[in-house]
C-alpha cells in the first residue's frame, strides 16, 4: 500500500510512475497489471511502464481520443467487412497482439475476401497504448478488470474516510495530513495482516448447511 | 455550510491477486474481524504492532533534561487511537482515556492516573517522519507480499479521494475542457462582430490634443 497526500490542485497522473518506481526500489516488488481510471491516462507514461517496469496499466479511453480504424467503438474491433475480431494473445517475442475470429457463425463464410483474406490480424501494443498495451481494452480480461476490480477501491476508500473518519479529522496542515493519512494506512496493513493470519473461524452449522449437488454424467 | 475539499490522500494501493480469490476472501473477511471502534479489534489488532521497530525508530537518547514517562510503542499506539476510535480527535482521545479500559490496554497504559497529555502527543506527532512511518509500513507490508508470490498475477488499483482541509493554501484546479480546443463558431462569430465594432470606433476622429494658443492669451507675451 502506498499512498501520497498531495494539495487538490496536483494532477492525479503524476503519482502513478513514482508510486510504482517505489514498490520497486523499496519493496523489490512491483504488480504486474495496475487497474486505474481516466485519471491516469498518459500514452507515453503508459508506454515506459509498460518497457521498463513490465507493468500494465488498463484504463478506460477518454470520450474524445481518436479510435483507430481497427475499431468501429473501445469495445469492438473489427475487419474490413464488419466482422468481429476477438482478442487472441499477446505473441511476447514479437510483441505483437493478434486478433481473429472466433465467432461460431461468422460473416466470413459469405464474404468475397475470404480466399485471400489471414482471417488473423496483428497490431504491436504501441499502435494505442490503452486500445493495445499489455492487455488490450476490448479483451474480456480488460473488460473484467475494469468492471470488478476496479469497483474494489470504493469500498476502500470508503472504509478509510468513513469509519476511520478521515474525511471528520481537522487537518489543517499538509504534514498533519501525511501523518493522519500514513497512520491510516498502517491501520489498514494490521488489518489486512489480522485477516490472513488469524486462523478461520469455522461455522458451527457448516455441517448442515444447504449446498449445490454436483452430478457427474460421465 | 460550504466545505472546499483542499487536500488529496492519494494513491491507495490495494492487492488483489487473481480475480476469483479476490471476491471470496473479501466476502469472508468483513464478517470476521470485528466492527471498527470496538475493543474486540482493538485487542486483534494489538499484537500485530511492531513495537520493537517502533522504539528503535523513535527512541530518544538518554541524557539530562525531563524523563521520559512514556516510551514511543505507548505514544504511537495512542496517536493511532483516533482512527481506530469513534473519537476522531487527538484532544478527545486523551480527555477519554481515563474513561476507557480497552483503549488503555491497547495503548499498554496501565495506570489510569499516569496518562500522557495534549502536549506530549503533540510533541510525538512532531516527532514523526514520514520515511520512519513507511518504514513501519513496510514491515507491515513485508508478510503481505511474500503470500503474492504464490499468485500468477498481482493486480493493483490505484485511486485518488478528497479530503476536507481547514485551509485555504490549495485551491483545487477544475480540470480543464478537452472537448474542443478551437473557438467554437458562434464564440467566433462574436469575435469577430466586437472587431467591426472596435475598428468603427478608432476611426473616428479625435478631437483632442493641443490647438494653436492665440498670442493674446500666452503668459509670455
Amino acid at each position: 500500500m502506498i499512498s501520497w497526500i498531495a494539495p487538490a490542485n496536483r494532477d492525479d497522473s503524476v503519482f502513478l510512475e513514482p508510486s510504482l518506481h517505489y514498490c520497486a526500489r523499496h519493496l523489490a516488488w512491483t504488480p504486474d497489471i495496475v487497474v486505474g481510471d481516466m485519471a491516469y491516462v498518459n500514452l507515453h507514461a503508459q508506454r515506459r511502464l509498460r518497457e521498463d517496469l513490465h507493468v500494465a496499466l488498463v484504463t478506460k479511453l477518454k470520450p474524445n481520443m481518436t479510435l483507430p480504424e481497427a475499431f468501429d467503438d473501445a469495445h469492438t474491433m473489427t475487419c474490413e467487412q464488419g466482422q468481429v475480431l476477438r482478442w487472441l494473445g499477446l505473441q511476447e517475442l514479437d510483441q505483437l497482439h493478434w486478433f481473429g475470429v472466433t465467432d461460431p457463425q461468422p460473416l466470413c463464410l459469405w464474404c468475397w475476401q475470404r480466399s485471400s483474406c489471414p482471417q488473423q490480424f496483428s497490431f504491436p501494443p504501441n499502435a494505442h497504448e490503452i486500445l493495445y498495451g499489455t492487455i488490450p481494452l476490448s479483451s474480456s480480461v480488460g473488460q473484467r478488470l475494469l468492471r470488478q476490480a476496479r469497483s474494489w477501491i470504493e469500498a476502500t476508500q470508503a472504509y478509510e474516510k468513513n469509519q476511520l473518519g478521515l474525511s471528520q479529522f481537522f487537518l489543517n496542515s499538509l504534514r498533519l495530513t501525511w501523518v493522519v493519512g500514513l497512520l491510516a494506512d498502517t491501520i489498514a496493513l494490521l488489518r489486512a495482516l489480522a485477516i490472513t493470519t488469524e486462523p478461520k473461524s469455522a461455522t458451527l452449522l457448516h455441517e448442515i448447511m444447504p449446498r449445490q449437488t454436483h452430478f457427474d454424467f460421465k | 455550510m460550504y466545505l472546499r475539499r483542499l487536500l488529496r490522500k492519494n494513491g491507495g494501493f490495494g492487492f488483489w491477486s487473481g480475480h476469483a480469490r479476490i471476491f471470496q476472501v473479501g466476502s469472508a473477511i468483513m464478517k470476521r474481524l470485528p466492527t471498527t471502534g470496538t475493543g474486540a479489534l482493538l485487542e486483534l489488532l494489538s499484537r500485530y504492532i511492531p513495537d520493537d521497530l517502533i522504539n528503535a525508530l523513535w527512541r530518544r537518547p538518554s541524557g539530562p533534561g525531563r524523563p521520559v514517562l512514556f516510551s514511543p510503542a505507548q505514544l504511537f499506539r495512542i496517536t493511532l487511537l483516533p482512527l481506530l476510535t469513534p473519537a476522531h480527535s487527538f484532544n478527545l482521545v486523551t480527555e477519554l482515556l481515563p474513561e476507557q479500559r480497552s483503549w488503555r490496554s491497547f495503548a499498554r497504559l496501565r495506570n489510569r492516573h499516569a496518562l500522557p497529555d495534549v502536549r506530549m502527543l503533540h510533541d510525538f506527532r512532531t516527532r514523526l517522519q514520514l520515511t520512519q512511518l513507511r518504514r513501519v509500513n513496510e514491515q507491515l507490508l513485508e508478510p503481505l507480499l511474500e503470500g503474492t508470490s504464490r499468485f500468477a498475477k498481482n493486480v493493483a488499483v490505484i485511486d485518488s479521494t478528497d479530503l476536507p482541509a481547514a485551509t485555504n493554501a490549495y485551491k483545487k484546479i477544475p480540470p480543464a475542457s478537452t472537448v474542443r480546443i478551437g473557438p467554437t463558431p458562434v464564440v467566433a462569430a462574436a469575435k469577430r462582430d466586437r472587431a467591426v465594432i472596435s475598428l468603427a470606433t478608432k476611426s473616428t476622429r479625435c478631437g483632442s490634443g493641443f490647438a494653436k494658443l492665440l498670442p493674446a492669451f500666452c503668459w509670455c507675451h
